[in-house]
């Protein structure tokens, strides 16, 4: 109450003035926030690109043009370059194999999103009531939860990765979806601890409140105090978090794949990409240029979104406007 | 030979000059000569405060926090400053020593005179000569206002080394001084102490310690004692009144809480929305109240003689907007008396019974409709 | 705080027993067991190797074998071997090397590349987030915060492979390979600059979102009340109260100097122990996966264990409680 006192003056008078409720403020100081604008903008651009773009592109991503190459010398074509007695250029390009780029980072882009997707559910439907139980219930079944989120956090998350990876990908489980399955899995499970904690956090700062005392003293549920009260004070923080995990998902993925664990050949992993064009790093640097720069953009976007998120929805922590 | 103190206006009582015969040797010496020059009876007051205008630049608007504020603080006198949350009064003293928040906020007009000096002509490096040595300030929450990762004793006689140009250790000899000062016991052994090693009692009569570390001419008191337990409450004020009467420091007291101003003043200040709307000796306002905000405050102070089956009082309404405030009195949608006039122009602080008494209301104006 | 000490100390067993049971279990899920190349081995042979390396016996037993200190055979026990005797066991692909010697080989690279990327991390990130917080929205701000945002969002993987392209190929200036560390030091330069990267930028985010928080803390204003000036302000006041949370943060850098020591390691060729990580596991040599992925859990345990010891130690409020 006391930091900044100028603001309490200036806060007063504004909350007398409008009152859009917490979702309207949140969502306008939004908008002012160029960055987050831009962030948001490529997400639904790569959205976009994911579910449409494999359908509009003329070949597939696993289509290989071996024709052409032979006649390019048995060299990877480069982006728009012109082969005599075609009458279709690659956009950017193709690999050693003749598989167009853009294509192939199509379906980077919808393995990408699957991840986030994915994995940020697996993420809140494991880390929301393992959080909220043990916020509500308190005692022994919250030590207990948070014991084992402990252990689990101290296990390195990409050396879990890796060695589910390498366990399972051999097994049926590992090769359903193309290898995708085994790294949804793999990167949500190491990544729904912080999930619980911030959850569990949340709660008990908001358990103690007078509103879910008034609550209990009308008689309502235990489970409708959490889910009508509890749970959608604490949608902020989560929204933010679920965003800003999104760019660890990509990365991971993005790595393991780089390693060779996870997507299986031919989908075209962002981090295969790399992989795959690294033999051509020197002579045809656009193997590897493309995906690099789609994983950067991906993940900056992400963190510009979720940064903007999290300064939209706690005012506190903007610091001058 | 005689302390001459630079910022003595020229002239003025030799009467507070030490004998020539006398030599300063000692530190509390060299303090009690300054003093003595500071206390001198002179034709101005201590603090000046002409037309104070501080605005908030908002994207949502201009907040007039402190609209058009003037009053005085007499040498060694301790004035009160009332009202409510967001009525401006912290605003007022962050803006007598130029700490308002910038961005967002900004002294747009008015004069501050201090000691003669004229405080927003300073500049910067001068301005931070002034405060902590001349003007002390306590904040109201002494769990946030210290530094929890510095010893208290570093930190009261940070001001000290900076100011007056002491050693370690002279510093840190004073630095005991003030905190058995304050009564906190054992002094010198708590000087190497953390902050969370006191309770909040404690931390605030630190933080009075570092206010008045350099033996300031005004100490400037937000809230003191709000967020204290109410027995701690008094020990506080009691402490202050003390030290400031001792010391002769003038204290301006900021605080929402009629009783401890009523407790504690000279003379009080009632504010709202930025106004003041009656001033005037303690006494005055508290048993002749001419503004019917002020009997509104008294009015809700529970008494003893309330039943249990009454409500309490409350003054209805709420503050108003202060971004583009209008032309009409500030007061009147919540006032019982408000009549066409008060809708249409703002009144001024006008004269009333008693020594400095004004009050900015129509109705209880000479010949006004409120008896 | 000593028992705080204590306390964290002892909780490093549980955390490690359940590590190494995951690591453990995850291995031995992994069909065909570790004999199965492209060629089916003969089961005479498969039974002998499987006798010399106690891979017949109960699943429980060879857990316990492996951590030791006990060693069970054909339910005899006796003294000693497994990790806690300090055996970390073969390697089954290396049949000269033993995983002890394979650590020894290498250990040294790798700490010395993890070593210098942490003090370049630090010596860079934190004056680049103090920088943008006293910058905090002008010029300053945007150059670090777009810096930071750039680091974290380039995978090492990515970064590596740019850094190679721009500074070995096109400028020539520098090597790619750093197969003779002692004989060319200019060989370190790629490698620890393309490590410490992703940390920088942490860092740099962490110490500036932390730098801010405190500029609006209510003891900075009552040090602006005393009079003090700008510079010891900042010095004396807000950056040893940013410093404490930052250091909450170096244990997950830690974390990742580790992990990403492999790939950086494998990307550049640095003959370390994560190199040799890398290529277990696309040769399938389970011994050593389990092995390296125990070591890298343990020390990831002790240096987060080292982390929160010196924040207890930092923060004033936990050392004299």
């Amino acid at each position: 109450m006391t930091e900044q006192t100028g603001a309490i003056e200036a806060g007063v008078a504004l909350e007398r003035r409008k009152s859009t409720g917490l979702w309207g403020d949140a969502f306008r100081r939004l908008i002012r926030n160029r960055l987050a604008i831009l962030g948001g903008l490529f997400v639904i651009f790569l959205a976009l690109l994911a579910s449409i773009g494999p359908m509009v592109t003329p070949w597939e991503y696993f289509d290989q043009h071996t024709q052409e190459v032979i006649s390019n010398n048995n060299r990877p074509l480069t982006p728009m370059q012109q082969v005599e007695g075609l009458d279709h250029v690659h956009v950017l390009g193709t690999d050693n194999l003749g598989r167009d780029m853009l294509s192939r980072l199509m379906d980077g882009a919808r393995i990408s999103m699957m991840v986030a997707l994915v994995v940020q559910a697996v993420v809140l439907f494991i880390g929301i009531p393992v959080g909220a139980a043990a916020a509500w219930f308190g005692g022994r079944i919250d030590t207990f939860l948070m014991r084992i989120t402990d252990v689990v956090y101290a296990y390195p998350d990409l050396l879990f990765i890796i060695l589910l990876g390498v366990a399972f990908r051999e097994t049926f489980f590992g090769k359903a979806l193309d290898g995708l399955l085994l790294v949804f899995v793999a990167i949500g499970l190491t990544s729904w601890v912080t999930m619980a904690r911030l959850v569990r956090g949340q709660l008990l700062s908001l358990k103690e409140t007078e509103f879910v005392e008034a609550a209990k003293a009308i008689g309502v549920s235990d489970r409708r105090i959490v889910t009508r009260h509890l749970l959608p004070n604490a949608l902020g923080p989560i929204i933010v978090a679920v965003t800003l995990g999104i760019p660890t998902a990509i990365l991971a993925e993005a790595t393991l794949a780089f390693i060779g664990i996870g997507v299986q050949a031919p989908r075209a992993s962002w981090g295969s990409l790399v992989a795959d064009g690294q033999a051509y790093l020197r002579s045809f640097p656009h193997m590897v240029l493309f995906p690099a720069i789609a994983i950067a953009l991906a993940l900056i976007s992400f963190t510009f979104l979720g940064d903007g998120l999290r300064d939209a929805l706690d005012p506190k922590l903007k610091g001058k406007q | 030979m005689t302390v001459s103190d630079p910022q003595a206006p020229p002239g003025g009582a030799a009467v507070t000059e030490l004998p020539d015969s006398i030599e300063i040797t000692t530190e509390e010496g060299r303090r009690l000569a300054e003093r003595l020059a500071d206390n001198r009876p002179h034709a101005r007051k201590l603090l000046e405060v002409r037309n104070l205008s501080t605005q908030f630049f908002t994207r949502d608007g201009v907040v007039h926090a402190v609209d058009e504020v003037s009053f005085d603080v007499d040498y060694g006198e301790t004035l009160g400053l009332v009202g409510e949350s967001g009525c401006g009064k912290s605003v007022t003293a962050l803006s007598l020593v130029r700490l308002v928040p910038d961005p967002p906020g900004q002294i747009v007009e008015g004069q501050i005179l201090f000691d003669g000096i004229d405080i927003l002509k300073l500049s910067r490096a001068e301005m931070r000569r002034l405060r902590g040595r001349k003007i002390g300030f306590i904040f109201q929450d002494p769990m946030t206002s210290l530094n929890p990762t510095l010893p208290i004793g570093f930190q009261i006689s940070e001001s000290a080394r900076t100011h007056l140009g002491l050693s370690r250790n002279a510093a840190a000899d004073r630095g005991v001084e003030l905190l058995s000062k304050v009564g906190i016991p054992r002094a010198r052994d708590r000087m190497g102490d953390y902050p969370h090693q006191f309770s909040g009692g404690m931390r605030q009569r630190v933080m009075i310690a570092i206010a008045l570390a350099c033996d300031p001419m005004l100490l400037l008191a937000d809230e003191p004692t709000t967020a204290l337990d109410v027995t701690i409450q008094a020990q506080i004020l009691d402490l202050i009144r003390s030290l400031s009467a001792e010391f002769g420091t003038a204290v301006m007291l900021i605080t929402h809480d009629l009783g401890i101003a009523a407790g504690m003043c000279h003379r009080v200040n009632v504010m709202y929305a930025g106004r003041i709307v009656e001033t005037g000796v303690v006494d005055d306002v508290f048993e002749n109240a001419r503004h019917p905000y002020a009997w509104g405050l008294l009015d809700s102070l529970p008494r003893l003689t309330d039943t249990r089956a009454g409500r309490l009082r409350t003054i209805e309404g709420m503050p108003p907007d202060l971004i583009d405030p209008g032309a009409e009195c500030r007061f009147a949608p919540r006032c019982h008396y408000a009549q066409d006039r008060c809708r249409a122009e703002e009144p001024e602080l006008t004269p009333r019974d008693g020594e400095g008494h004004q009050a900015r209301c129509f109705g209880t104006e000479p010949g006004g409709w409120i008896p | 705080m000593l028992t705080y000490v204590v306390r964290r100390m002892l909780w490093i067993i549980p955390v490690l027993f359940f590590v190494s049971v995951i690591t453990f279990s995850l291995m031995h899920t992994v069909p065909g067991g570790p004999w199965s190349r492209e060629k089916k081995l003969p089961e005479a042979t498969v039974r002998l190797l499987n006798d010399k390396y106690g891979l017949d016996e109960p699943i429980v037993a060879q857990y316990l074998n492996w951590v030791g200190p006990l060693h069970i055979e054909d339910g005899s026990v006796a003294c000693c071997g497994g990790i806690l005797a300090g055996d970390l066991g073969p390697s089954y692909k290396y049949i000269d090397r033993s995983v002890n010697q394979i650590i020894g080989d290498g250990i040294l690279t790798t700490m010395q590349l993890g070593l210098m990327a942490f003090l370049l991390s630090v010596a860079i990130g934190l004056p680049l987030g103090i920088i943008a917080a006293l910058g905090h929205n002008r010029l300053p701000d945007y150059a670090a915060t777009f810096i930071s945002v750039l680091g974290i969002s380039t995978p090492t993987f990515v970064s590596s492979m740019l850094l190679i392209v721009v500074f070995g190929v096109v400028l020539g200036w520098l090597p790619v390979n750093a197969l003779k560390w002692d004989t060319d030091p200019t060989a370190w330069i790629l490698p620890i600059i393309a490590l410490s990267l992703f940390p920088i930028a942490q860092v740099a985010r962490y110490t500036r979102a932390s730098m801010l928080e405190v500029t609006r803390r209510d003891y900075v204003r009552t040090a602006h009340s005393k009079g003090i000036g700008q510079r010891t302000i900042v010095i004396v006041h807000m950056v040893r109260n940013a410093l404490i949370p930052v250091v909450t943060i170096l244990g997950p850098v830690l974390a990742f100097l580790v992990t990403g020591s492999f790939i950086i390691e494998y990307i550049f060729s640095v003959p370390g122990i994560g190199r040799e990580y890398v290529s277990s596991i696309t040769q399938r040599d389970y011994g050593l996966i389990m092995a390296l992925s125990m070591f890298y859990a343990v020390t990831i345990a002790v240096l987060n264990l080292v982390v929160d010891v010196l924040y207890a130690y930092i923060d004033p409020r936990i050392r004299y409680s």
